[in-house]
């Protein structure tokens, strides 16, 4: 077993989702996790800054500007391979979670 | 430009949900804030559109850029920040959007982290206030005196005060209350402190060092202006014998020290209103010795 680590908060659990199929800006992580949580989960301005300047701190993410789309930049967020295990950390987490649920309720 | 109007309403931090309230339904009557502040706001005259503001409290921005961006990217314009760091936004409003849309923090377990930071401070804020106010106490109880109690008033108006503001975001109690709004705590202080100020200066203030060889003899006055507790510092260094004396305008002896030797800081004497005389006397008994009395009364 790895370290102990805190379970993550929704909002850090779908940026550092959406961040795994590649690097994407704040509105775009914002829209992907409304899409994958059926609206259920919106990430507010406030809450945005706040984990993304948390998650850069603790070297799960990394700043990089982009370029490529034409002229305007974008501040993109990039997962780190820190970021990737702690997500990959997490989802054990749930499925063990899940798993346990599902051997009790199984008899129902 | 339209008509420009300026508001000095003020919000304890706590309040900042009532204050936000108030922004959208000036915004709905035509009034829409273009500098927040915590003192003074100022309002433009527009009728053409309908924002919905937001304060985020934040004193640690590492990246200012960072933070007005990931701010736009969702619609909120960024207007100023107030110098203790409070920060507004503002978006127009549509109809359309869901509520959520005007939310910036959608964290919903316990405190956002915004208050979160606010009851970092808060709390900090306390305790130094604490800690100053008891030491008062401590000093109140041991040389008690009438201007160190509207400052002890002063200081209880702050601890209550954030007290009651740290207990209310803890329990997440967002409505609005009455109870002691800011404005009843700054009166409070003002008051205090207005009272704690005029009680020092009509305190009669004398100091001296007499130094004299053979016979001496000084004299001042004071004036006591209210009844209270007064303490005098007396260092006496003579070899030939001299009398310090207090005398009230009845010529009454209200303290008397003849000692050869003395070093005594913060004597209490408790005086009543009236006129005082504070008198020095050393007689030569022929060897022509020195004297040498400092004093000091407030």
């Amino acid at each position: 077993m790895g370290k102990k680590v805190e379970p993550l908060t929704e909002s850090y659990f779908y940026i550092l989702l959406c961040l795994a199929e590649g690097p994407n800006h704040g509105y775009g992580i914002m829209q992907k996790t409304k899409e994958l949580s059926e609206g259920e989960v919106k990430i507010g301005s406030g809450t945005m800054y706040g984990a993304t300047g948390n998650m850069m701190k603790k070297g799960w993410i990394v700043e990089r500007n982009d370029y490529s789309e034409g002229t305007e930049r974008r501040r993109m967020y990039e997962l780190t391979e820190e970021g990737r295990e702690t997500l990959d950390a997490e989802i054990n987490r749930l499925k063990r979670l899940l798993a346990g649920a599902k051997s009790i309720l199984k008899g129902e | 430009m339209g008509k420009l109007k300026t508001s000095h309403k003020a919000y304890a931090a706590w309040d900042y949900g009532k204050e936000i309230e108030d922004l959208n339904q000036k915004s709905r009557e035509g009034w829409q804030l273009v500098k927040g502040g915590c003192f003074r706001s100022v309002f433009e005259q527009d009728e053409q559109v309908v924002y919905r503001y937001q304060l985020d409290y934040n004193t640690d921005i590492e990246n200012r850029m960072r933070y007005i961006e990931t701010f736009r990217e969702q619609g909120w314009e960024y207007m100023n920040s107030t110098f203790n760091g409070w920060h507004y936004f503002r978006k127009p409003y549509d109809p359309e959007l869901p509520e959520e849309e005007y939310e910036i923090y959608t964290d919903s377990s316990g405190l956002s982290e915004m208050e979160q930071r606010w009851t970092r401070l808060a709390t900090i804020l306390l305790i130094a206030m604490s800690i100053m106010g008891i030491t008062m106490l401590i000093k109140g109880v041991q040389y008690p005196e009438w201007p160190r109690v509207p400052m002890i008033l002063l200081y209880l108006d702050f601890i209550v005060f954030i007290g009651i503001g740290l207990r209310r975001l803890k329990k997440k109690d967002k409505e609005y209350h009455k109870v002691f709004p800011l404005s009843a705590m700054v009166y409070i202080a003002v008051v205090c402190w207005i009272v704690g100020v005029m009680l020092s200066v009509f305190r009669p203030d004398v100091s001296g060092t007499i130094k004299g060889t053979g016979s001496t003899r000084s004299y001042e006055n004071f004036k006591v202006s209210y009844p209270d507790n007064y303490y005098l510092d007396l260092t006496m260094d003579n070899e030939i014998p001299c009398e310090f004396q207090i005398v009230d305008q009845k010529g009454d002896i209200v303290y008397s020290n003849q000692e050869e030797k003395v070093e005594e800081e913060s004597i209490q004497l408790r005086l009543s209103k009236g006129t005082y005389q504070i008198n020095i006397v050393a007689e030569d008994d022929g060897t022509g010795g020195n004297t040498q009395v400092a004093y000091e009364l407030n």
